[in-house]
């Protein structure tokens, strides 16, 4: 792989890992993983599909380093997530209103990094927040079309039950 | 919007404040460009070691001769190969002197020495499960000859069938095969069948209650357990069991996986990661009617999962459900533990 076409895929991607990451993992100290998945993917370069979107394969990469982390240390340290929201992005408004949206979203997440499953976590990522195609997170998760959906459907129900959604039109 | 757009909405805004620190992000670019840099530099010095050393031209296929290549300038024309296509300028031995496995399964090495007249060729590994797309090869030795080791993912090596690699130049491509395989582990993919169905009584919040039983079979495993009909849907999806209430009203299901011949700690420890907090300790099975060996966990969501050793292999049995169900729900999990057989 040529070291332009790397850099033009950190700069590019390099956030986007980190977050996969982050919100994969629950802790915001994954700097190391996000270069793992650049030298595996300088490494592993032939094995990708010049038709491909380099964003969602190297996500694949991410996905799998996540996997054998989770297998390597048992990370279940969201409350350091939701810290480092707090310590980067310290925000000037402080009206009541915007302290309640604030809070509530760091509930939400709460919930959802700590409670679901790591397949919802991924599913929820990728198309929710991410917007990926059902193609798209299918390619990234190795499942088929049909499972990504239903998944995403089951997580939107998981979030639902425990109280993330409240009107039930998930 | 509904609550549900906004609650993503919510969690895209947090999520896109996470970035790396910008000191830390400079550091990983200049990390990973080195190691691309080290990288290429390797490849080119592996590629000089070989000049000028005589490569063997044995062909470890069969299906490869060395032969044609038709030199346009003075009109000589080398013994014909049956690989070889009429319309084509070169065959696949004209430039590939030998393709063989290093080690493990996926790993190659093809060695050759490409006509001077060609700068590079494209390449291209076909027959793989996933798609592969084609690499320009530059030659930069001074004979024209290269080495490519080639690393294919486990995951992308058919289980049976061949894999050729590809040479292209221009419109011209040839191939070898790479590696062969074939299935030698033919079990079949987990099923479930309905044995029989009969008459039975379950005990819910003290009461008895007349109610049906089915006894399922794990096809190959021949395990076999009971359920209650509140759980007689089911469905096989990527080899999981999936018993379920047809998601009417709530939502409750046991999940049930084979990891065959798999080992009973590594499996909990594995479930185990799956669910994050909240968890209560891991039990053995004692509490319940059976002789099997097993490990369960329970979490105060209303999910957990068992472990079980049958015979060589270990169940991995996942539940969800929603806290208000939790009464009608565990004689039906209690049922499927304590019939469970080999």
């Amino acid at each position: 792989m040529d070291e332009e076409l790397i850099t033009r895929w950190f700069d590019q991607y390099a956030d986007d890992i980190y977050r996969y990451l982050a919100f994969r993992l629950g802790t915001p100290d994954v700097e190391d993983l996000v270069q793992d998945v650049f030298i595996k993917a300088i490494n592993h370069s032939r094995s990708f599909r010049g038709d491909a979107n380099p964003k969602t394969w190297l996500i694949s990469i991410a996905r799998n380093l996540a996997i054998d982390h989770v297998r390597k240390n048992k990370v279940r340290d969201w409350r350091r997530l939701l810290q480092y929201e707090e310590y980067q992005s310290p925000k000037t408004i402080d009206s009541p209103e915007y302290q309640y949206e604030l809070e509530e979203m760091k509930t939400l997440v709460h919930k959802l990094v700590s409670e679901l499953k790591p397949d919802y976590r991924d599913v929820v990522f990728l198309r929710g927040i991410e917007e990926l195609s059902i193609r798209e997170a299918a390619l990234v998760l190795g499942w088929s079309e049909n499972k990504v959906s239903v998944t995403y459907h089951r997580a939107l129900k998981a979030l639902q039950r425990k109280g993330g959604f409240e009107d039930g039109s998930a | 919007m509904d609550q549900h757009n906004q609650d993503l909405e919510k969690l895209k805004a947090f999520t896109k404040d996470l970035n790396i620190n910008a000191t830390k992000k400079n550091e990983i670019r200049s990390t990973v460009l080195k190691y691309a840099e080290k990288k290429q530099r390797r490849t080119k010095r592996k590629m000089w070691a070989i000049t000028g050393a005589s490569i063997a031209a044995v062909g470890l296929f069969s299906v490869l001769t060395f032969g044609t290549f038709i030199d346009e300038e003075n009109g000589n024309t080398a013994t014909s190969s049956e690989e070889s296509s009429i319309e084509s300028s070169f065959t696949a031995a004209d430039v590939i002197d030998d393709a063989s496995v290093e080690g493990e399964n996926g790993q190659y090495q093809v060695t050759g020495t490409v006509p001077t007249e060609m700068e590079g060729f494209e390449f291209v590994v076909k027959g793989l499960t996933i798609d592969t797309a084609y690499n320009y090869y530059e030659i930069e030795s001074q004979d024209g000859s290269f080495e490519l080791d080639l690393t294919i993912e486990e995951e992308g090596l058919p289980a049976e069938g061949e894999i050729l690699f590809s040479v292209r130049v221009d419109a011209d491509e040839q191939s070898i095969v790479l590696d062969e395989f074939s299935e030698i582990d033919s079990r079949e993919e987990l099923s479930v069948n309905e044995v029989s169905t009969e008459q039975s009584t379950i005990i819910v919040e003290g009461m008895e209650e007349e109610t049906e039983v089915t006894t399922y079979e794990l096809t190959p495993y021949g395990i076999t357990y009971q359920l209650e009909q509140f759980l007689e849907h089911y469905e096989v999806e990527d080899g999981i069991v999936i018993h379920h209430n047809n998601y009417e009203e709530v939502d409750i299901a046991i999940e049930i996986e084979v990891d065959e011949q798999g080992d009973l700690v590594e499996a909990q420890s594995m479930l185990e990661d799956q669910y994050s907090t909240g968890g209560n300790s891991v039990e053995d099975l004692s509490e319940y009617d059976t002789t099997l060996n097993g490990y369960q966990e329970h979490f105060d969501e209303g999910e957990g999962y068992f472990v079980v050793e049958v015979a060589e292999d270990i169940l991995m049995i996942t539940y969800r459900y929603p806290i208000e169900a939790g009464d009608g729900f565990w004689p039906r999990m209690n049922m499927l533990i304590e019939t469970l057989e080999y």
